[in-house]
């Protein structure tokens, strides 16, 4: 079983790879730099594969433990959505449905789900818009 | 129990509604008001950095204008590739009149000969040209060389010794530079920086020995005694430094300035073009702008639209002159 | 002298008191919590400081810094979690003396210990910046080239766990930071296209996504538990004339220490903290306390880590040359309010200058008092659940990279970064390391070229001057200090072992 360290030090030599390669088509003067980093970093991931092989026998944190994958991936995909949303709906339409599918996700209870909401919303208003005047996102309806 | 919440969510999402910008449903209806301009703010985009010179003149024109237009002039600063994101920026822009912004000449041409751009110039539209800023040669005070013939004197015999800091490669003063070495028949070293602030610091720490700048950006180092004008690329003497010869007066056939001048996205309404025009004329030829302009040292030089139009295509018609020659 | 006394005068109006008043608190706050860390708390702060004046605007992110480096000892102390970094090494005392009832006198020596850091290295501040400012005059390409050089060699000095990872993390950020225009020929690399890319990645978004969102979805893959809940005290906060007294020694010598540290780039406060809690045990005449409860041990890391504070602001102001990340993104701050790092702070922006260091001060003294007499209600706070965390530091987190250019492809840049700075953090690469080498490398880059194109392609330029030498050996001494350190470390190890064997 491959340990994490492997695993990163796998796609680390492939991120190299992909660097030189997009390295190659510079001018030889721009290219200069990138080029010297990319021999670093081969070298560096080269070492860090050697030693997480010799390694591979020690006891090894266990990462994901505990880890909530349907959780994570719910408010990654929910922070997405809402970033994909700011400009259909317009920021405050968004964030206030950002929060309630965000705090319903998570369990929070009716009372404070909206409390918290309707709460934020109204501290970002009252602070950037009307204190601070800052631009907000703006959508296509609103 | 159900029901109640779904009306509950209504209520809240017609509140969230009333807290956003009514302002864009009435734009929406207004869509046709023309009339009505302008109503709400309008932004000025600038191509470059906050605190230089096209900053600090986009932000007077903007104060003053406040008082014509009536409504709230902010100043949006979009830099990056020697101005091409701020210029993309405002050729891409909704034509409503409520964004306009600065075209830095002939920055604004040359990117487009040297790189494939992601505007056109036929993307905009001109209001006026506000300054005009001409190109100068400057030393430290406490350089070896004293006139211009000293310092070809010297280039001529150190090829390449001579260092002369521009604000970018294939930025204008790295043009006006190549164009003065093409002229004076010598070979110098020119040596990039990330903006005429660095461009400038390079030469007072003495890392470079020379440089190429416009006169607003020096004006003030000079009266302080700090850096020497070897000679300006004008056609006439500058007003206030009159005792700082013309290249052209030393032989050499050089004029060159950076113009920065007003535009707005290529569809903007007719109309709303004509009151900017109207607008921002009469913003130039007012007497507070007047005043604080010349505190500042912007050298400002109205050209209206047709004027500007002219200015551009000599300044194409140059430019495609001289980059060939110069290799940039 | 009279720009010092200008400064002074004009951090004491009405606007700069408030804006250093509520950015402390703020700060205080976001520090408490755990997972919010000072950098994100500066770093969301930036949109608000826009339309603010300059000093007030500087004041306003010195408040939020010095702020939240204090209020992680706050849940340290009473929830064993610390909230930010900085506050590791006060969890150790810390917790100890809540569970013994003197969570009051814990609270009270850390907040006076963070004022004492905070205040003197303010002094070094007045006394060290403008010296070194001018000597930044004789910096030229090559000089800062070596700069750069000196600057990466730390990072992989002081790099958590391993070494190599550290060394990782920042030739990743190096390879980041080639993205955009080449500084010398201007030919766009890694763009693909995008103009937005053609200055580089943006970099307070970036900043965001890598320190806000990432603890976002560090955040998102724990259960939802209810967080621990402060007591109520027991004690007092205010400590007795004799502990001060007693604590005094240590507190001066961790401020030295944590002054040191923040101006060299790269150590930050978590490691001047455990510097300073270890000088504490070392020189203390009741060694027996420490990891029983011993006010000496709160005393040194939280003094050590304030004094960090006042210290990374030299390099980033004189030399522009952030010390971690907060000063990066404070650095950010600066470049937005017009003003560049270097000479011309203290000559055409010396008011600004003079009164951002007054206003340094006045805000370590609010965070004195806001600490001794509201310290525990903070606390209260710490315990909000991470549920609730989630959809506001997010939220904030839009607001605040859209606002710095009013775009939305800022919020994506941030939103990726946010997912590589979780998988950066899971998998123990060091995102602080990413960030220095990113601001590192293209000073050096430039700095490697210009010198050549100067030079006429002869690499003489890089060994002549006396500053180049300097920085060549302390790079030399850096890269190797970590094998040293351990050494000793060994050494120190054996010691005591050696005597209790007697």
């Amino acid at each position: 079983m491959k340990t994490m360290d492997q695993k990163l030090g796998w796609i680390l030599l492939l991120m190299t790879g992909g660097f030189y390669y997009l390295t190659s088509q510079l001018p030889k003067d721009a290219a200069f730099y990138p080029l010297f980093i990319t021999i670093i970093l081969a070298a560096l991931s080269i070492l860090f594969l050697i030693k997480a092989y010799k390694d591979s026998n020690v006891e090894e944190k266990p990462l994901f433990k505990g880890l909530e994958l349907k959780q994570l991936a719910f408010i990654t995909a929910a922070c997405g959505g809402y970033v994909a949303l700011i400009n259909v709906l317009g920021y405050f339409v968004a964030t206030f449905l950002y929060f309630i599918v965000v705090l319903f996700g998570l369990k929070v209870e009716r009372n404070k789900l909206i409390i918290i909401s309707i709460g934020f919303c109204g501290f970002i208003f009252i602070l950037f818009k009307l204190l601070l005047r800052v631009r907000l996102p703006e959508g296509l309806i609103i | 129990m159900k029901k109640k919440n779904i009306l509950l969510m209504m209520l809240f999402v017609v509140l969230a509604i009333s807290f956003s910008r009514y302002e864009n449903i009435n734009d929406y209806m207004e869509k046709r008001a023309i009339a009505k301009y302008p109503y709400k703010p309008i932004e000025i985009i600038v191509a470059y950095k906050e605190g230089g010179g096209t900053d600090v003149g986009a932000r007077l024109l903007a104060s003053i204008a406040e008082q014509y237009a009536e409504v709230p002039i902010t100043i949006q600063n979009i830099k990056g590739g020697d101005g091409e994101v701020g210029f993309a920026e405002l050729s891409k822009s909704k034509p409503n009149g409520y964004t306009i912004g600065f075209i830095n000449l002939p920055t604004f041409l040359s990117l487009n000969m040297q790189r494939e751009t992601e505007y056109d110039k036929e993307d905009i539209v001109l209001i006026m040209n506000y300054v005009y800023d001409p190109a100068v040669l400057v030393i430290r005070s406490d350089s070896e060389w004293v006139t211009i013939e000293d310092f070809i004197q010297y280039s001529k015999a150190n090829p390449l010794s001579m260092t002369i800091s521009n604000n970018g490669k294939g930025a204008s003063n790295h043009i006006a530079a190549a164009y003065f070495e093409y002229e004076a028949g010598i070979k110098v070293t020119h040596v990039p920086f990330g903006g005429t602030a660095d461009m400038l610091e390079a030469l007072r720490y003495k890392h470079v020995k020379a440089s190429v700048a416009k006169i607003s950006e020096v004006a003030d180092l000079v009266e302080a005694g700090e850096l020497t004008i070897l000679g300006t690329f004008t056609e006439n003497r500058i007003d206030g430094f009159y005792d700082v010869p013309t290249l052209q007066e030393k032989g050499l056939d050089i004029t060159f300035g950076s113009a920065r001048a007003l535009a707005a996205p290529k569809d903007t309404p007719e109309e709303i073009i004509e009151f900017l025009r109207d607008l921002f004329k009469e913003v130039v030829e007012n007497e507070e702008h007047i005043r604080q302009a010349k505190e500042a040292n912007l050298p400002i030089k109205y050209m209206s639209p047709t004027e500007l139009q002219r200015y551009i295509e000599h300044s194409e018609e140059y430019l495609n002159r001289i980059i060939p020659k110069i290799k940039l | 002298m009279s720009d010092i006394l200008y400064g002074l005068m004009n951090a004491l109006n009405w606007i700069n008191l408030i804006a250093a008043l509520f950015s402390v608190s703020a700060g205080i706050l976001v520090g408490a919590l755990p997972g919010l860390s000072a950098a994100m708390g500066v770093a969301l702060l930036i949109p608000v400081t826009f339309g603010m004046p300059a000093d007030t605007a500087l004041i306003s992110l010195a408040g939020v810094y010095c702020g939240a480096v204090y209020g992680g000892s706050i849940s340290a102390i009473l929830l064993h979690t610390p909230g930010t970094s900085s506050a590791a090494a006060t969890a150790l005392d810390g917790y100890q003396l809540t569970l013994r009832g003197k969570a009051g006198k814990a609270l009270g020596t850390a907040t006076i210990s963070s004022f004492i850091g905070g205040i003197l290295s303010t002094i070094a501040l007045y006394l060290l910046s403008p010296p070194l400012a001018k000597l930044a005059l004789s910096f030229g390409p090559a000089e800062y080239f070596w700069l750069s050089i000196f600057g990466l060699t730390i990072i992989a000095g002081v790099s958590s766990k391993s070494i190599l990872k550290g060394l990782i993390s920042g030739v990743v950020g190096l390879a980041i930071s080639t993205i955009g225009m080449d500084p010398i020929t201007g030919v766009p690399r890694f763009t693909f296209g995008v103009r937005y890319l053609l200055d580089g990645v943006p970099f307070t978004a970036m900043l965001i996504g890598l320190f806000s969102m990432s603890q976002v979805l560090i955040m998102a893959e724990s259960k939802m538990k209810d967080k621990a809940k402060a007591k109520d005290l027991e004690d007092k906060v205010m400590l007795s004339w004799g502990e001060i007294k007693r604590i005094l020694p240590t507190c001066l010598r961790s401020t030295v220490i944590g002054t040191v540290t923040g101006i060299l780039p790269g150590a930050g406060g978590t490691i001047a903290a455990y510097m300073g809690y270890n000088e504490a045990k070392r020189f203390s005449k009741h060694k027996e306390e420490f990891g029983q409860g011993s006010i000496e041990g709160v005393a040194g890391a939280e003094a050590a880590n304030n004094a960090v504070t006042g210290g990374s602001l030299i390099p980033t102001l004189t030399l522009g040359i952030p010390g971690n990340s907060v000063t990066a993104i404070l650095l950010g701050g600066l470049i937005i309010q017009g003003m560049r790092s270097g000479p011309e702070l203290f000559t055409s922006h010396a008011r600004v200058t003079y009164t951002f260091f007054a206003g340094f001060a006045v805000v370590n003294v609010f965070m004195l008092f806001v600490g001794l007499f509201a310290g525990k209600y903070f606390a209260k706070v710490a315990s909000v659940k991470d549920s609730i965390l989630i959809p506001i530091v997010f939220a904030l987190s839009v607001i605040g990279s859209f606002s710095i250019y009013n775009r939305m492809f800022d919020v994506w840049v941030m939103f990726i970064f946010g997912i590589i700075g979780y998988f950066v953090k899971k998998l123990d690469l060091n995102p602080a390391a990413i960030v220095l080498a990113l601001i590192l490398g293209p000073i050096g880059e430039s700095g490697l070229r210009r010198t050549l194109i100067l030079s006429r392609g002869s690499y003489a330029p890089f060994f002549t001057s006396t500053v180049s030498w300097v920085l060549i050996i302390m790079s030399i001494v850096s890269l190797f200090s970590p094998i040293l350190m351990e050494k000793l470390a060994e050494g120190r190890a054996s010691k005591p072992k050696a005597e209790t064997n007697k």
